[in-house]
């Protein structure tokens, strides 16, 4: 029995001296196509296209099966954010650049093969690679850590028969004099004077950072952002000075002064569609909403109006593949799949999400739909506010939102610059100590807010 | 003898046996988590971040003074006290009103019941719609009489006393049930014997009515006030969400620890938040034991 036992022993040493001689140092990932890869995104409506690239993933390689969930976006965060630390992520999932760096940072994301990173930087925009460059600990120089699938400006939309109907020109205002001069002749009363049909529909409500990113719209064309980089490398709350004034001001004057929005009528897309505003600020997935739901509609779209600058917000979403799946290089396979040119021509023709690769033809996807171009051809010195790659931006633009929505329900602050000034510089504090939990606050004050001037030529073939 | 100890053994056997399966539950699923979230409210718990330091009191401390909590206790406080309140009363009316009644009661009972058994969740999207500024019930009704429109989840004023409304609305049923199970098991001869010396329908009430009913007043005072502490889901549905939702987020404690929780990920923090919850209504509680608990025979 002892004789056996320190055969065992010896037995049980050897191999563990010897096993790591095999099992030692890097191994190179290989693809193999054999398995089943599970994919998440936060947009159901983009299921539909899902399903061909199942149906087409499945047909060329039997052994893979692709298991595909759409959720709602907050709950697919919400999911990612308790799955990914946990190591029960999906092996690919769609996700906005803005969420991505604390992932990175945390050294829960792969980055892709070489292969993948050339494909990137010969195919896509510019702008969109511009925007999605991060750091990972340990690396030397920020880098691509998804593939691009699509880059969005926000355009302004405005309802041509309601402009012809007040014998407004067809065109969208190019200043904020002009567009609340349009707004107020598209405006309709009922006989109590409440506000029956808008004149421009702006995010007033509904909770979350939605409210604080379309305030970034008027912000960046009145000079300012929700944050901007100190000379230190950091950040700070760049909203309150003038240009939040004027962003502040705006809203209150289309609520209370010039009455062309309130609270109390429908809103946004659907408003839009059914002819209860006249102007309104969104992507570009409305305009095969409402081409297919409401075909008598004649509207058009355009780049946003000036202020101190014209500009508007940008942002982008991409396939990320978590660190440590046993799928990775199939994933990666996946990915690329997805990102061929016919699913993204139809994401593009059918939900208006823009692909933003140069190296494919939309020409008679822009045929068809003239009015996406307004979120590709900007004009000189156009814009892009783009949201900070930092940690807790989420928790910053929804403090601030939610700061904002009660400002746009305090009729007094109408005319009041101080108290609109106290206002801003409570949210700004707010702002600020969330910079400095996370030990990102910066001193002194920004020279600019974080945006860059949109490309003149994308290079896009219209 | 040794028959009867068999027996009493088997008996003990399987009675504990279940008791320790529930037990088991009860452990992983509830005695585990409140003692995991008491430990978390002392680390800076991130969800996605890799350090989580020990802090102590730390997040204790930025409770006391952070607006948002602030407020969302002043809220939830509020929205407790008049939804207890105004839920009993009212239930308790329709139950005298019922218990007596010989034809239709059952009708009404269950009338009263239903909103009870139905989830609260399209219940919060029926009140949501008929709130509604421009195409709501609500408002229609009131424009019959002359009263403008009202933003009954718009306006900041309003927005709070509309769910507390629905809320007191949906809970009347099951209190006005409990009640007429009191009312009920009260002897008919204290009633016969009250009338003989004299007494009226509100000295009854006051004298016999009342005290009798005190264990269940009692019982439902306490059941109330926990759940209306715990209110999220009509505020959840009725108030944020949806774009072009047109109300005011009403902020309550436990959509301030979801936010904390599962927005910012702030783990350790809306801990911290949890054991503030848990003792509110703990102390809520015993408040209520010792007012209502002696009269109401718990002593």
């Amino acid at each position: 029995m002892k004789k056996l036992f320190r055969l065992m022993l010896v037995g049980f040493l050897l191999v563990a001296l010897v096993f790591p001689l095999f099992a030692g140092g890097s191994q190179e990932k290989k693809l193999v196509k054999r398995g089943t890869v599970s994919i998440w995104s936060g947009w159901p409506l983009l299921s539909e296209v899902f399903e061909q690239v199942k149906t087409d993933y499945e047909a060329a390689n039997p052994e893979v099966t692709l298991e595909i969930a759409h959720f709602k976006l907050r709950e697919f965060e919400q999911k990612l954010a308790i799955s990914l630390p946990a190591g029960q992520a999906p092996d690919v999932f769609l996700a906005s650049e803005f969420i991505m760096p604390q992932y990175i940072e945390a050294g829960l994301i792969a980055k892709p093969p070489e292969d993948v990173i050339d494909f990137v930087n010969s195919s896509y925009d510019k702008l969109v690679r511009a925007v999605n460059q991060w750091e990972a600990p340990g690396d030397e120089a920020a880098g691509i850590y998804g593939i691009p699938h699509i880059g969005i400006a926000r355009v302004m939309y405005y309802n041509r028969d309601i402009f012809s109907e007040v014998g407004l020109p067809d065109r969208s205002p190019d200043t904020w004099d002009e567009l609340f001069t349009f707004a107020k002749k598209s405006a309709k009363y009922d006989a109590s004077g409440a506000l029956e049909r808008g004149g421009i529909s702006l995010r007033l409500f509904g909770g979350g950072s939605g409210v604080t990113e379309k305030f970034n719209i008027k912000l960046v064309q009145a000079g300012g952002a929700v944050l901007g980089k100190t000379s230190d490398g950091k950040w700070k709350a760049f909203y309150d000075n003038q240009a939040g004034v004027d962003a502040l001001e705006f809203y209150l004057d289309a609520i209370y002064t010039h009455k062309v929005d309130s609270f109390e009528i429908k809103h946004d897309a659907q408003a839009f569609m059914n002819g209860q505003t006249a102007m309104f600020q969104r992507e570009l997935w409305p305009t095969p909403l409402f081409k297919a739901q409401a075909p008598d509609l004649s509207f058009g779209t355009s780049v946003m109006p000036m202020h101190k600058n014209r500009g508007t917000v940008y942002s982008t979403e991409s396939a990320f593949v978590p660190k440590g799946s046993d799928n990775e290089m199939l994933a990666w396979d996946v990915a690329r799949f997805f990102n061929q040119p016919e699913y993204l021509k139809a994401w593009f023709e059918t939900q208006g999400w823009v692909p933003p690769r140069t190296d494919i033809d939309y020409s008679d996807i822009f045929a068809e739909m003239p009015e996406y171009k307004a979120a590709f051809d900007f004009p000189e010195g156009y814009l892009l506010t783009l949201y900070p790659p930092i940690p807790p931006i989420d928790e910053i633009n929804t403090k601030f939102g939610e700061r904002l929505e009660k400002a746009f329900k305090n009729a007094s602050l109408v005319g009041d610059a101080a108290a609109i000034r106290k206002v801003l510089a409570d949210a700004a504090a707010e702002t600020n100590q969330i910079l400095a939990d996370n030990d990102l606050l910066g001193s002194g004050t920004p020279s600019k807010g974080y945006w860059i001037e949109a490309p003149k030529d994308l290079g896009y073939d219209f | 003898m040794t028959r009867f100890s068999k027996l009493y053994r088997r008996r003990f056997v399987f009675v504990y046996t279940w008791i320790a399966v529930l037990m088991l539950f009860f452990i992983v699923l509830r005695f585990i988590p409140i003692v995991s979230t008491f430990g978390l409210s002392l680390f800076r718990w991130e969800l996605i971040k890799p350090n989580k330091p020990f802090i102590g009191l730390e997040n204790y401390i930025k409770l006391t003074g952070d607006e948002n909590f602030l407020e969302a206790i002043r809220n939830t406080t509020v929205f407790a006290f008049f939804v207890v309140t105004f839920s009993l009363v009212l239930s308790l009316m329709a139950a005298l009103a019922l218990e007596k009644k010989k034809f239709g009661g059952s009708f009404f009972e269950t009338v009263y019941f239903l909103p009870y058994v139905i989830p609260i969740v399209p219940i919060a999207l029926t009140w949501k719609w008929i709130y509604d500024p421009t195409s709501g019930l609500l408002n229609y009704l009131i424009g019959l009489v002359g009263i403008p429109k009202q933003g009954w989840l718009i306006n900041e004023a309003l927005a709070l006393p509309s769910i507390m409304f629905m809320t007191v609305w949906q809970r009347i049923g099951y209190n006005m049930v409990i009640f007429i199970v009191g009312l009920k098991a009260i002897p008919n001869e204290y009633f016969e014997a009250a009338t003989i010396d004299g007494a009226g329908r509100w000295q009854a009430f006051k004298w016999i009515t009342l005290p009798l009913l005190l264990p269940i007043v009692f019982y439902l005072v306490v059941i109330n006030t926990i759940e209306a502490f715990r209110v999220f889901t009509q505020v959840y549905v009725m108030t944020t969400g949806a774009q072009g939702a047109p109300a005011a987020a009403v902020r309550v404690l436990v959509m301030d620890i979801y936010q904390n929780a599962f927005r910012f990920f702030h783990v350790g923090y809306a801990a911290a938040e949890s054991v503030v919850l848990f003792l509110i209504i703990l102390i809520v509680s015993l408040i209520q034991f010792g007012l209502l608990g002696r009269r109401g025979g718990m002593r």
